[in-house]
Formats: C-alpha cells, structure tokens, sequence
C-alpha cells in the first residue's frame, strides 16, 4: 500500500506539469499534420515504357483510375535510347523495358521520385538499382497483360495506403510515443529522484526497493499512456483510423508502453548520470525507430537479434501491425511483459547500488 | 543512554579504479539528547558515514547500535526511528508545502497535526504554494519537517545551513533546537560552517579521509590540541615572579590559559605589586584553529 502513496504522489506531479503534458500532446500531433500535408501535395513520377507497346493502354487505363492518389503517374511510350537519354536529364524519373522474356528497370533512386517508381514497380522489379531486375518471367511470357494486373494493384494501393491514412507515418511516431518517449519517462522517473535527493528519503522511508522501482513503473505508464491515448482520440476523430477501434492496437500499445517505461525504469536504477541514461536510451531506440518507420528487409543475423531485443520485438510488431495487419500473438506479447517484469526485478536491485 | 554506539565501521567502496575506505574504523559514542556536529571537508567521509548510521549502506566491518538496535540485523526499526536530510535535498517543485508533508506522513503512517506544525514554524500562509515558490530558508525548513514528521528520535542534517543567509541560519538554529527541547531527539549535524557548528553542537566529531580524528566537547577538543582560551590584561608595567603563568606577547599585555585558580593568582599577584589593569580581554579560541591544524598534519 505504500507504494500506492508514492504513485499517487507521482501521477499528481505529473498533472501539474500541465506545459509539459500539452507538449507531449501537440509535438507529435503537429508532426503527423506536417506529414499529412507533405503528403497531400502532389507529386508527378513519370515514368516511360520502352518495348511491348501493347501493355500500354492497359497501364494507362489502370493509372487514370487510381486518380484520387496524390502520386500522379505519367507514362510515355519511348524507345530505350530516348528513355536513358531524358532519365539522365532528368526529364523523366524511371523507365520500365517491358521484354517477352524479362523487364528492366532503370530509375535514380537519389530522386525521391526515382526512389517512389521503384517502390510502386517493387513488386515486378525486385533489383533496386540500376541494374536489370527480373520478375515473373514465365508469367510475362506466357501473358504479358497478367502482369499489369499487380502493377497497378500495387500502384492504387500503394498511393492509396500512404496517402489517405497516413497509417504508415503513423507507425514511426507511434514507435517514438510508445518506446522513446516511454524509455524517457521511465528512467526520469528515477532520475528526478536521484537529482533532487529524494531518492534517499524515500530509501529511508518504510517503502522497499521493489515498491519504489513498481510507483515508479505505474508513474511512467500513467504519464505515457495518458498523451498516447489523447494523440489517438484526436487521430481518430479527424483521420480514418481503423486502429483505433481495434483491440490488437490497444494489446501492442500496452506490452510496449510496459516493457519500454520498465526498461527505462532500469536504466534510470542503474546509471547514475544522465549522460549516460540518455546514451542507453538512444542506443535502444534509434534502431527501433529505424527498424519502424524504414521499411526495409533485414538480413538473417540481424533478424535473429531483433528477435530478443526488446525495443526492436517492439519496432517489428509495430510496423508489422500497420503495414501488413499484424496480429499480435502470445509469444512476444508474453516476451515483452516477461522482460518488462525482469527489468523492474533488476532495477529493484540496482537502486541503491553502491558508488 | 547513548543513541548511537559505533565500534570500528569501516566502509569500503569497489571501483574501477580499486577499493576505496570510505569511512574507516570509526567508533563513536553520541549521547542521547545531545546535538553532535560532525565536520570535515569535502570527501571526509561524512555523508558515508550518515548513509552507513541511516542503514542505507551495509559497513563492509565494524558493527555498531542505533537507539539499542542493532545496525546490521534491525535495519527496518531503525529506519523508522531516525529521519534524514540529506545533502542538497530539493523536494518535488510541483507539490504544495502541505501535500509535502502529507505524503512524507502518509509513507510512514503517521497522522500528524500538519496545520500546528506548519503554524509552529510560520509556514502555514505557505501551505498552498509549491516549492518552487518558496526561498530557500523556507525550502529548508519544509525539507527538515519532512524529514522528521513521523517524530523520529534521531535526526541526521547533512549540511542543513548550506546556502541559508544569516536570518534563515538564525531560524535553522532556533528550529534545532526547539526539536531538541519538545521533542527529545538527538540530532546530529554534518556541515563545513564550524561557527554555527561551534554555537549549536554539544560535542563535535572532525573526520579526515575516512577517519575521525577527534571527538568530544569543544572545550575538550581545544586543550587536546593546546587551544586554550586566554584572558589578556593589559598593565601599566610588567608583574614579577609570574613567569610559569603568564607570558607577554606585546609591550604592556599579559596573556595567561582562561583558567579560574591562575586568573585569581595573577590578579591578587597584580594587586599586591600595585600594577593597574588599564583593560581586560578574553580570547576564545576557535573550532576554525583546530580544524586547521587537523587538516595542515600538526597534530599535537
């Protein structure tokens, strides 16, 4: 019950800092709206069909119903010669060599433009650079219109997915809320108290390690999940977010904002600098940001690590939730709260550990 | 009775760099009711030494009790019996002086009369502002409250008049001191101002690299290092037959210990010579002389 006084007298604490509370609502809610207006700009990507001119109704037809995207798709019918000519001008962005046998596909990836042909042909265009890319050869061959089909699937979804929702940007900020600002929040938690000495007078009280380290944990949830949830109400009430409805969301948002404010917890018990919090903090969560927002394939080795690195089971199932509608399962929920409870253990510990 | 009874603490910190003693075999004896002033400079030892009598730290050796209890196996009631301000205590900015203090009440179960305490120590026009509000003497006076509100019956200050003009100082001073009057405690002060120090301890502690190196009244701790409190007299002409008493360290001036029995002598010897006292001065020799001394190595 003791530990209950010192939550109680955390979370009024965290009230009264009404200026701070309102900045860790607005900043990320002027983030997403800055992004929601750099999307909503509209952006040409042109892009020339060199070969097999009979794909190219198909694929016209196909881009002018996917009119409502905010990436215009402007496609030419040129000879390759012409096409390599006005990419290295920069008159066009990316040009597609449909063969009877392969396609090619030639872009800058250095232009944004460039870089977003190769995401909306990624799926018959595996090879990213500018070099030949092969895909679904024997499917060409054999119907060279049955390949159109994904192409500009891919093309309304693609545009579609990113611009209308805005889910996919929501992701990263989600990974900064649930995971940086929560790691944040739990390490202050114990800082503060180092910093002011406090710490000390509490040790001194009849409170026990574990009942500070555990006040400490419900405070950083409470300061976590209170901006989360008014950044999600807003978000919902002014964007068709389908996740804020759905359960799964609210079973991430919550092993991640416990095992993130936990692992804070845990540094803030261990270190005894704030240098040196803030360096394990970012050490932590600049991957996990990167592995959230950047959509990228790791490699084996890397995968492997993520697997038992919190902060990145965190990114991964973030991303995995908003990209490809990821479900949470038992086993790294569980994995989550299981180190979320060992780093309170540990911290408990490391509280009065010795100078 | 004594409230804290130490035999050979030692205290060992391990770094990267080697074991560090700490505190190093100190044995103390402080007696109940009484204000004990430990002193020293900066890594003397002292806060280690608060941390190690608070329970806060396990002594590498030694052993040592607190109000009877012993220090190594009755950690929890010790706990409850002492309170602590700690070095540079800030409290929680965004809480009230009286939320403050509740919450401290509340963490040790107790229900005090907030409103005479704060009446007591005119802070109760304050009880609706948040520390970071009040000045720093005010900050003080609420972090000592806290730091006693379950009514402990030792009191460790770890350099409570830091930062504190000489009107706060004054206030600290009386504030003690009415703790030591009504509520029977023991206080036990660690600070560098060695004249408040001088003013308000009953018996001193000087610790040096870990180690205390005298302890006891003051008056005691002087005559151990040969500070002796002096009158001065200063005459018409010099007395004779005297010398073993009085030395004479300017024309005119005699200088002799402030004791009872050598001051009548030197009187009556003046007298009968018929020399005239033009003036009387008393010299009293500081804590400030010892400390220095302790720290330049002259240890008599």
């Amino acid at each position: 019950m003791k530990g209950f006084v010192l939550l109680k007298k955390d979370i009024r604490t965290v009230l009264r800092n009404r200026r701070e509370l309102l900045w860790m609502i607005i900043v990320p809610l002027i983030l997403l709206a800055a992004n929601f207006y750099l999307q909503d700009q509209s952006m040409e990507v042109k892009v020339a069909i060199v070969g097999d001119q009979t794909l190219l109704p198909t694929l016209e037809r196909r881009v002018q119903e996917a009119e409502a995207s905010q990436i215009k798709l402007v496609i030419w019918s040129l000879s390759e010669a012409e096409a390599a000519k006005r990419l290295e001008a920069g008159a066009i962005h990316a040009y597609l060599v449909l063969d009877p046998r392969e396609i090619k596909m030639y872009t800058n990836l250095s232009d944004m433009e460039g870089a977003l042909a190769q995401a909306i042909f990624t799926e018959i265009v595996r090879d990213s650079n500018h070099k030949l890319a092969l895909a679904s050869l024997t499917q060409l061959v054999d119907n060279p219109s049955a390949i159109l089909a994904p192409i500009d699937w891919q093309v309304v979804e693609a545009s579609t997915e990113v611009s209308s929702t805005g889910e996919l940007i929501f992701s990263s900020l989600f990974v900064i809320m649930g995971v940086m600002t929560a790691l944040s929040l739990g390490q202050q938690s114990i800082s503060m108290e180092r910093n002011k000495n406090t710490l000390v007078s509490l040790r001194k009280s009849p409170l026990t390690d574990a009942q500070i380290v555990w006040a400490k944990l419900g405070a950083g949830l409470f300061s976590t999940l209170l901006p989360s949830v008014a950044i999600i109400g807003l978000t919902a009430a002014i964007l068709p977010a389908e996740f804020a409805a759905d359960p799964n969301f609210y079973i991430i948002l919550l092993s991640i904002s416990f095992n993130s404010v936990a692992l804070g917890v845990l540094i803030g018990s261990f270190v005894r600098g704030s240098y040196e919090g803030n360096g394990l903090r970012f050490l932590l969560t600049l991957p996990a940001m990167f592995l959230a927002a950047v959509p990228v394939t790791l490699p084996l080795w890397l995968e492997r690590i993520s697997g038992v690195v919190p902060t990145l089971i965190s990114a991964q199932m973030v991303r995995g939730y908003f990209a490809d509608g990821y479900t949470p399962t038992f086993g790294p929920v569980a994995f989550l709260i299981l180190t979320g409870f060992l780093s309170v253990q540990l911290a408990a510990t490391y509280l009065g550990r010795e100078e | 009775m004594n409230a804290i009874i130490t035999d050979n603490l030692t205290k060992t910190f391990v770094s990267k760099i080697g074991p560090t003693e700490a505190v190093k075999q100190l044995s103390l004896l402080i007696k109940a009711n009484s204000i004990y002033g430990l002193i020293g400079h900066n890594g003397a030892g002292k806060t280690t030494t608060f941390m190690l009598l608070n329970t806060l730290l396990e002594p590498t050796d030694g052993s040592g009790w607190i109000l009877g209890l012993d220090l190594l196996t009755q950690q929890k009631r010790i706990r409850k019996l002492t309170g602590l301000l700690s070095e540079n205590l800030r409290l929680y900015d965004e809480l009230t002086v009286e939320e403050t203090l509740l919450f401290f009440a509340d963490l040790y179960g107790v229900n005090p009369n907030v409103y005479s305490l704060l009446e007591r120590f005119e802070l109760l026009d304050w009880r609706k502002q948040q520390i970071d509000r009040l000045s720093t003497g005010m900050r003080k006076k609420v972090a000592i409250l806290s730091a006693c509100i379950h009514q402990p019956r030792l009191l460790f200050l770890d350099e409570p008049f830091s930062g504190l003009d000489p009107l706060a100082m004054q206030g600290l001073r009386d504030f003690i001191n009415y703790l030591l009057e009504y509520n029977e405690m023991t206080v036990i002060i660690a600070s560098h101002n060695l004249k408040e120090m001088a003013g308000l301890c009953d018996e001193v502690g000087i610790m040096k690299e870990g180690q205390m190196v005298v302890s006891g009244t003051l008056d005691m701790i002087k005559q151990q290092y040969g500070f002796n409190d002096h009158v001065e007299l200063k005459v018409d002409r010099l007395p004779t037959g005297l010398e073993r008493l009085i030395t004479s360290p300017a024309p005119g001036i005699i200088s002799l210990v402030n004791r009872p029995d050598d001051l009548d002598l030197v009187l009556r010897t003046l007298m009968e010579q018929d020399i005239r006292v033009l003036d009387i001065a008393k010299q009293t020799a500081a804590l400030e002389d010892v400390y220095q001394r302790i720290y330049q190595g002259v240890a008599q």
